[in-house]
């Protein structure tokens, strides 16, 4: 995520606070698509993650001089995103997690056909693999967020998520399995060529 | 030995394919990994999957379209900006204050009127109350005092039982480490009170001042 530059964005924050529609839409634009993301991956639903977003812009929009500029503002955005998901999470229900699938169950998970990676170029399978993301646990989600969507490097994310680099590795090399093992139940086998 | 080798190295592949896709891995991983690739043509599959899944991922959007989002957000936005501030409203709350029915002002001016009344009558009589107390002192009699500890299970009924069988006065406490102070009466002998005292398994300790006026300057 390239943030908008600090004096760009200590001015775009002084318009909205005069309510300057202009600067208010100019930051959505920048931001919205990240933030959506980091939600959409955080929180593993949709609609949930498009109210949040929604929640996080006018929480900016409310207090635009509330960044102290101590961090990055995407930074300080997540930080806000964190709170209202957590808030959201509080209010409804909690997702329901699929069944964590043991190591010995990933161990023997096949490596992909031809077959299978062809059914995965469909346009529908993007549908489907979204469903199967959303089905991992938060952690690896997360980690998969940081590494697929931001390209951020091992070591990031284990500051990220406060871990061994190895844990990490291991981490998104288990969500991949799961993520297979996922798709192939919806494709109905990967072994037919 | 083989075997284990080959374990380890698929292994070490599954764990940097996700950083191979994204372009991060540093000079020896990459190397590692594009060997790997060359001598394991049919892992390319596996590179194939974890470049789809990336392209999900990276396309994440929202499937609400812009314009609608947008339309929603500056409408709260502009809400927000023209909604005036609290002392703002108060204010205006004030100025608009004719439009509310006579009858209802009245009434609560009424309520506000009986208010004031009771509370300025019954709050002279309180603290006329609490100032009876407020210098309330224990009389000061100088003499022999007993200072008493007694045990922390001892029941309250019986602590009682005892202090008006020996005559005692409590001239303080229980302080906040527990002591009682207590005078014994002149022409009581205090010797056996305090003989009494000791003796009670309701007491953990006993001890007498001989001129220790508790209470006095």
């Amino acid at each position: 995520m390239k943030d908008i530059l600090s004096p760009a964005l200590e001015n775009l924050l002084n318009r909205i606070g005069e309510g300057d529609d202009q600067a208010a839409t100019t930051l959505y634009r920048h931001y919205h698509g990240f933030i959506y993301a980091y939600l959409r991956h955080h929180m593993a639903d949709e609609s949930a993650a498009e109210e949040v977003t929604h929640d996080v812009f006018m929480a900016v929009l409310h207090r635009p001089n509330a960044f102290g500029g101590t961090s990055k503002f995407s930074t300080w955005l997540c930080g806000i995103a964190n709170n209202k998901a957590a808030d959201w999470g509080r209010i409804r229900r909690r997702r329901i997690p699929m069944a964590e699938i043991d190591d010995d169950t990933l161990a023997a998970i096949a490596d992909p056909s031809a077959n299978f990676v062809a059914r995965l170029e469909e346009a529908q399978s993007a549908a489907t693999i979204r469903q199967c993301i959303d089905a991992l646990p938060d952690i690896q989600r997360d980690a998969v967020f940081w590494a697929y969507y931001e390209d951020e490097d091992m070591v990031s994310i284990a500051e990220r998520q406060s871990c061994p680099v190895g844990t990490v590795k291991s981490r998104l090399a288990n969500a991949r399995k799961k993520l297979m093992d996922c798709l192939a139940r919806w494709f109905g086998g990967m072994g037919d060529d | 030995m083989t075997e284990r080798n080959d374990t380890r190295d698929r292994l070490r592949f599954e764990e940097l394919l996700a950083f191979h896709a994204n372009k991060s891995l540093d000079g020896t991983d990459r190397q590692w990994l594009a060997d790997y690739l060359a001598s394991h043509p049919e892992m390319t599959s596996l590179l194939a999957v974890e470049e789809r899944l990336r392209t999900v991922v990276r396309t994440t959007a929202s499937p609400v379209p812009e314009a609608v989002r947008l339309e929603r957000l500056l409408t709260e936005f502009r809400a927000l900006a023209h909604r005036p501030s609290f002392w703002r409203r108060i204010v205006e709350w004030f100025a608009n204050a004719h439009r509310v029915p006579a009858s209802a002002i009245v009434a609560a001016a009424v309520l506000l009127v009986a208010q004031g009344i009771v509370l300025f009558q019954t709050l002279p009589r309180q603290m006329a109350e609490t100032e009876l107390y407020r210098d309330a002192k224990v009389p000061c009699e100088d003499g022999p005092s007993i200072r008493i500890v007694f045990r922390p299970e001892a029941p309250q009924a019986e602590v009682v039982i005892l202090l008006r069988k020996v005559e005692a006065v409590v001239s303080d406490g229980p302080t906040e480490t527990g002591q009682w102070w207590v005078r014994i009466p002149k022409g009581r002998p205090v010797a056996e009170a305090l003989g009494q005292l000791q003796a009670s398994t309701l007491v953990d300790e006993a001890i007498l001042f001989e001129s220790h006026g508790k209470g006095c300057p």
